[in-house]
């Protein structure tokens, strides 16, 4: 491992068979450097590997070809990664706060300790009327925030997010965006998200990867340099938006 | 033409459901009226029945039985053991072959082939293999056992086959219940680094609770129905079917009739209590509209 690159992807390559065993080349010979704290979009369309690119970071599946290292020391058991989805993250039998509970539990922390730290996290979210609720019994973008909070709770310093806002409305998308960056800033973890919005991608990343589908090849790679948090009417932020745009028709046709 | 509702009808109040409900009981009642107005030897009057009902602890002489409430009980411990086995071990057999194929390859294809017998069945061939032992024979040896009136009452015969009766649809429902566990949130402890017991504390078993308390209550109800009927086997001496069955050889029919109505009211008290345990876990569930 060298420099302050945290993850190394080399020559990545994943297969699937679909039911009509046809062969889905999700990721073909991917290389990619990551460094600390960076903050890392994933953006192409939908087919392409993004979902596997993330899933095989956080160690749930195994590449077919290549190697991929994480340069932490992991803590005892738990992984180095913390995993974000669309839906399903959360455990809808627990109340809110036995679900941001959760990681501390399992890493053994002693259970008022945990309550606190559960509650003061709560709070930062602007979670702490919700903490007695169900899933269920809470908005999508409640929801959403219920899981950012439990990944506050675990120790991992890479989120792999899988399109985490697709599913909000836009309002509350962009203040879970906003909460996103302020908890990169403090916390200095390094996240890795994959979205199909463009927007989204332009206003979070520090660099935006783009990713064909079928092979799934990096196609395209941007760094953004200008400081967060971006404004969305600046020429600067439509110029970069139409710029991913074009490569993503481009790959597309 | 008449709107139709799309929507399943509202619930009405207490006092609709309770009046609704009870029209089909009063015809029973009724039948019953004019089954004593034709006066027949066999259907005792209300009075009758009321006066053994009112009366539990009283040992009726006429009768080879003990009171009404000491056969209550004494059904209620046979079912509470063979029950409380089933339940000790189904629920974790359920979830090792809900967690790994092999074992279920292994339990699947006897679970296939003895659920479909019906447990009273086996009750003749387990009493002339196991013959009298209770738990006061195992406990305290054959010659002592009479000693220990409840206890050598219980026989491991009855207890063997309410255990045959109840393990299937628990254990049926925890195996499925456990296979639909979401992967992700599997996925989700392994990356916390989860062992073995957090998984089963925080996700497998909360998670399989609801459907585990439907088979529970399944499982009671067929429970019930097998204790009754073991009972009125030849080798018991006590409990309600036992004073149900005794009571028609020797032509006291309001105590079959007694036993009848208790037998029914236990019942409904059993599944009722359960529906509510039932309710009471699977709340978290979002209820789809």
């Amino acid at each position: 491992m060298s420099g302050d690159n945290l993850l190394q992807l080399r020559g990545v390559t994943k297969s699937y068979l679909t039911r009509s065993r046809e062969e889905i080349h999700a990721l073909a010979d991917v290389t990619l450097d990551v460094e600390r704290e960076r903050f890392l979009a994933v953006v192409g369309p939908t087919g392409c590997g993004k979902t596997t690119l993330l899933r095989l970071i956080a160690g749930l599946e195994v590449p077919d070809q290549g190697t991929i290292e994480i340069g932490l020391t992991p803590k005892k058991t738990a992984s180095p990664c913390a995993y974000l989805t669309q839906e399903h993250s959360l455990f809808p039998w627990l109340p809110v706060r036995k679900n941001i509970e959760i990681p501390m539990i399992v890493r053994g922390v002693y259970p008022q300790s945990a309550r606190r730290m559960a509650e003061e996290v709560a709070a930062s979210l602007g979670l702490g009327d919700y903490l007695g609720l169900y899933p269920h019994e809470l908005s999508g973008g409640l929801q959403q925030r219920t899981a950012m909070a439990r990944l506050l709770t675990t120790e991992a310093s890479v989120w792999l997010m899988d399109e985490p806002f697709s599913s909000l409305d836009e309002k509350t998308r962009h203040a879970l965006q906003h909460l996103l960056l302020d908890i990169q800033k403090q916390r200095r973890i390094t996240v890795i998200f994959v979205t199909h919005t463009i927007d989204e991608a332009v206003y979070l990343a520090d660099q935006v990867l783009v990713l064909s589908a079928n092979p799934g090849r990096i196609v395209g790679s941007f760094q953004l340099s200008s400081p967060k948090p971006r404004n969305r009417m600046s020429e600067d932020f439509g110029f970069r938006i139409e710029q991913v745009r074009q490569i993503i028709e481009r790959v597309l046709a | 033409m008449r709107q139709q509702s799309l929507k399943p009808e509202q619930a009405d109040s207490l006092t609709l459901r309770l009046a609704l409900g009870s029209i089909l009981p009063a015809l029973l009642f009724v039948a019953w009226w004019m089954g004593i107005q034709s006066g027949s030897a066999v259907i005792p009057t209300f009075g009758e029945v009321w006066h053994v009902l009112t009366h539990p602890f009283e040992e009726p002489e006429e009768l080879n039985s003990r009171s009404l409430a000491f056969s209550v009980l004494l059904t209620l411990i046979r079912l509470g053991l063979g029950y409380g086995l089933a339940v000790l071990t189904a629920v974790p057999l359920g979830i090792l072959s809900g967690r790994h194929r092999l074992v279920e390859y292994v339990i699947h294809p006897l679970v296939e082939l003895a659920r479909p017998i019906n447990p009273v069945v086996l009750l003749p061939i387990i009493t002339v293999l196991l013959g009298i032992s209770s738990l006061a024979t195992v406990f305290f040896g054959q010659i002592d056992a009479w000693r220990y009136d409840v206890l050598d009452q219980v026989q491991l015969a009855m207890i063997l086959i309410l255990w045959y009766g109840a393990f299937f649809p628990i254990y049926l429902s925890t195996v499925h219940s456990v296979r639909n566990l979401r992967i992700s949130h599997l996925e989700t402890m392994h990356l916390l680094g989860a062992g073995r017991w957090h998984l089963l504390r925080w996700v497998i078993i909360p998670y399989t609770l609801p459907a585990l308390a439907n088979g529970m209550r399944i499982a009671l109800g067929i429970s019930w129905l097998v204790i009754i009927a073991a009972e009125i086997f030849p080798g018991t001496r006590s409990g309600l079917g036992y004073m149900l069955c005794t009571a028609c050889k020797t032509s006291d029919y309001e105590y079959t009739f007694a036993a009848i109505i208790v037998i029914g009211t236990i019942g409904l008290l059993l599944n009722e209590g359960f529906r509510r345990f039932e309710r009471q876990v699977s709340h978290w569930r979002a209820v789809e509209k």
